[in-house]
């Protein structure tokens, strides 16, 4: 009998252990939350605009997973289906994308996204502070600002075959290049919750000169802060392009930076990972092309009364890659001291002409709110403090150390003939 | 698996073969107590403390103390340990007893099981709290359309599992496991550094520092779970570092509560972290290293699942423990079964999420220590004031193992 009756027990027991496992293994693999792959329609990359009929338009690239996938070669068709619908929400347009896409549209592949100046300038916060409730948006989706409207700079690559991955490709380049900032949703969202410094994004349209603003109209003379510096637009770059810096005051657009001015507003506040600047030098034979790798900036402030006295220190250092100017060359350290000067001044140049700027828009961008946080003495009178008119009365005086380090693989002139030239080399020839 | 543990423990007549039998009117049976060592012990206090960061407590601390999040968590750790050593030596003057029979023995049959029903329904609500708020994490973050009652059920049926096998099993499970969960949370907050701005973190002072103050002595609720420590006393095989061990666990659970407090105001700012439901689970999907590593939070799942569930059991148990005892039941596990239909079901009460990140924040860790250090406090002057110990201790607080001996002065 007591075989038995441990027998029955241990098959009991058994038997509980094995449903308790079905049950579990059945309600927790995601019965409720399967989703066949082929039944989802994976966004890529969404534009938002200013709708005509609707709070919003939605422009939204598809992918087409056949087209798509690796190894398929440029024979197919475009790797992406674009659509565009308005409405009040993202998540009511997501919903009615699905009823004529015949699949399940999601979010949960997106990349990028891209916001129209005109719905940038009247606020994104509606659409991206919610956007970020949803848990198929994550905080690390790139985010453009568009010098026309999202819809346009989608439908520009749509016969690519992975478009979102070529205007991901471009927004990683600007580590490279300098002209814009890598900005994601979560860096956008921070900056502006902080009120340290006012959030910007990286400026997305077809190509222009990097000394124009995406705010300008094609043709447009570019900005002050442009004057004397190289760029005469003829980069020919295909549709699209990512320079400029688009500055917000709380969520609204209210200036982009040219490209130029992002190289120098990146070194400011030390986001500059490496870029190359092209400058005109004092004397006009010269230009000069040098390649910089940021270097953290200094900032202090002090108060003389109520006025807030800052300095902000720039500093870079590089190497020359392309020295423009007729017989001569760079042999000593007093002429690339010389050069580095000329370079500081320009570079001190756009910086000042850029805080004046933003001092008269209200907007700081430079984080120097940041440094009047730490001057506070509890979180409750930070919050409770405004810094925009002391900012905009603020002295703040720029100041570059620039050191030029190296002269590229040669340290002598091609050899020149002078004859004819009526000039004489910087150095002689062997 | 109990079942072995209850052979060996009457083979060896270890802390409780020596139980007094029929003293204080209990019965001579004692409750499947389970041994546990050191190592398992710290893993479990630790764990139960600091296992809240996982869920919405990053925020709604943050949404409270602003910028001296930290700052709340240091002092509430301060006060804790001091919570602590009343609750060691008041364990030290009767060794062999739980928290729930001592507060019998101090504050009569009626008055102490009021006592002790209070402290089993912390624990239970405890529970019930965390079960939800975990069940809740999986639906919004990753199970969208699963019923949240699924959830519930299927983490209930492991918590019962586990409370079953009784303090042995989960702690050995905790020890286990311990070193997996901290290696991969401290892998979500390296990876997440680049994010960091630790201006996000000033100024130091939320509001006035007495307010500040005022707020870690109440939020010294964070670490009230450490009061478990008086009902899992009974099942510590050596007694002697009880209170090393104990402080050590809320040294450890500092250090992690504090840590992430840190992180994710750094990461987040102050509105970013009390704004987000789940500031570990973001961070999670924040890591992102080029295009080959990312949308790597599946990885973390684990993290989630099973640090919630040990909680949850561990917590659970407890409330078992607390009512089998006031009851003079000489075996918690018959509870079992009753006590997990009572916990599903008062984890599925709240309407909301809110309504439970609130009831939380507010209630159990707005008053929790009253409860949790309270308690311990009237009995310590119940039992200075009376004088009385657990029958057949001398005056250094001796139990039935001489190593109880050695609690009483390290406590001392």
């Amino acid at each position: 009998m007591p075989g038995r009756n441990g027998r029955t027990f241990w098959t009991a027991r058994l038997a509980a252990l094995v449903l308790v496992m079905i049950l579990v293994t059945a309600s927790t693999s995601g019965c409720w939350d399967h989703r066949e792959l082929e039944d989802v329609g994976f966004i890529l990359a969404l534009g938002l605009d200013k709708g005509e009929n609707a709070p919003v338009r939605l422009t939204a690239q598809i992918a087409v997973p056949v087209q798509i996938a690796p190894g398929r070669g440029g024979g197919g068709g475009p790797g992406v289906i674009t659509e565009t619908v308005e409405g009040s929400t993202i998540d009511e347009i997501m919903t009615y994308m699905s009823s004529f896409r015949h699949k399940q549209v999601s979010l949960q592949h997106n990349k990028i996204i891209v916001f129209g100046k005109e719905l940038a300038q009247e606020g994104i916060l509606q659409f991206l502070g919610e956007a970020v409730r949803d848990r198929e948006i994550r905080r690390s989706n790139y985010l453009l600002v568009s010098t026309g409207t999202a819809g346009d700079v989608l439908q520009a690559l749509s016969a690519e075959r992975n478009p979102a991955a070529a205007i991901e490709e471009l927004v990683r380049l600007t580590s490279y290049t300098g002209l814009a900032p890598q900005v994601t949703i979560h860096d956008w969202l921070t900056a502006y919750e902080s009120r340290t410094g006012a959030p910007v994004a990286p400026v997305i349209g077809p190509p222009r000169s990097p000394t124009k603003s995406g705010l300008e109209q094609d043709g447009g003379s570019g900005r002050g802060t442009g004057s004397g510096v190289t760029g005469n637009g003829a980069l020919s770059l295909p549709k699209l392009q990512v320079m400029g810096t688009a500055v917000f005051d709380g969520d609204r657009l209210v200036d982009m930076m040219s490209g130029v001015e992002s190289q120098v507003f990146l070194m400011m506040i030390g986001k500059l990972k490496r870029t190359a600047i092209t400058m005109p030098l004092e004397d006009p034979q010269a230009v000069v092309t040098v390649r910089l790798k940021g270097e953290k900036p200094k900032k202090s402030l002090t108060y003389e009364g109520s006025t807030p006295k800052i300095k902000h220190t720039i500093v870079f250092e590089g190497g020359i890659t392309q020295f423009i100017y007729r017989h001569k060359y760079l042999t000593t350290q007093r002429e690339l001291d010389n050069v580095a000067r000329q370079v500081g001044e320009r570079v001190k140049g756009i910086a000042e002409e850029l805080v004046a700027r933003m001092q008269g828009l209200g907007v700081d961008p430079f984080g120097y709110a940041g440094l009047a946080r730490g001057r506070m003495s509890t979180y409750t009178e930070w919050v409770g403090f405004d810094w925009r008119p002391l900012y905009q009365q603020a002295d703040i005086a720029i100041e570059v150390k620039s050191f030029l380090r190296r002269t590229g693989l040669t340290i002598q002139p091609l050899q020149v003939n002078p004859v004819g030239d009526g000039q004489e080399g910087g150095s002689t020839g062997p | 698996m109990a079942g072995g543990s209850q052979t060996r423990r009457n083979e060896g007549g270890g802390a409780f073969g020596g139980m007094r039998a029929g003293s204080d009117q209990f019965p001579a049976t004692s409750p499947e107590w389970g041994h546990i060592g050191q190592p398992e012990f710290i893993a479990t206090i630790t764990l139960l403390i600091a296992g809240k960061v996982f869920l919405t407590f990053p925020a709604t601390l943050t949404e409270r103390a602003k910028t001296s999040g930290w700052m709340v968590t240091t002092i509430g750790a301060l006060v804790a340990a001091a919570g602590v050593l009343v609750i060691i030596s008041l364990m030290n003057r009767f060794p062999d007893y739980s928290l729930a029979r001592v507060s019998i023995s101090l504050a009569g049959p009626v008055i102490g099981s009021l006592l002790n029903l209070a402290l089993s329904l912390f624990f239970l609500v405890l529970a019930a709290t965390i079960l939800r708020e975990a069940a809740e994490t999986l639906v919004i973050g990753i199970l969208p359309t699963t019923p949240l009652s699924v959830l519930v059920a299927v983490m209930a049926l492991v918590v019962a599992y586990g409370a079953y096998l009784g303090i042995e099993a989960v702690s050995r499970t905790v020890f286990l496991l311990s070193p997996w969960l901290m290696g991969l949370l401290a892998a979500i907050v390296l990876s997440d550094a680049g994010f960091f701005d630790f201006q996000r973190l000033l100024p130091v002072w939320s509001t006035r520092p007495a307010d500040v103050i005022w707020l870690g002595v109440v939020r010294s609720a964070l670490y009230a779970e450490v009061v478990s420590v008086a009902f899992l006393y009974p099942a510590l095989r050596r007694k002697r570092p009880i209170l090393g061990g104990t402080l050590l666990s809320m040294g450890l659970a500092w250090v992690i509560i504090t840590g992430i407090m840190v992180s994710t105001v750094a990461t987040f700012g102050v509105t970013g972290a009390a704004r987000t439901a789940f500031p570990i689970f973001f961070m999670a999907r924040l890591i992102h290293f080029g295009r080959f590593l990312q949308r790597v939070e599946a990885l973390f799942i684990f993290l989630w699942f099973f640090s919630a569930a040990l909680n949850v059991t561990v917590a659970f148990y407890i409330a078992n423990v607390a009512v089998s005892e006031t009851l003079h039941l000489p075996n918690y596990r018959p509870l079992v079964p009753a006590m997990t239909i009572i916990l599903y079901t008062v984890a599925l009460l709240a309407p909301s999420y809110i309504a439970v990140i609130n009831f939380e924040a507010d209630g159990i860790r707005g008053f929790g220590s009253l409860i949790c250090f309270g308690i311990p406090l009237l009995l310590m002057a119940v039992a200075v004031i009376t004088g009385k110990r657990q029958p057949g201790t001398g005056a250094g607080g001796q139990g039935s193992s001489g190593d109880t001996k050695g609690a009483s002065a390290d406590a001392g």
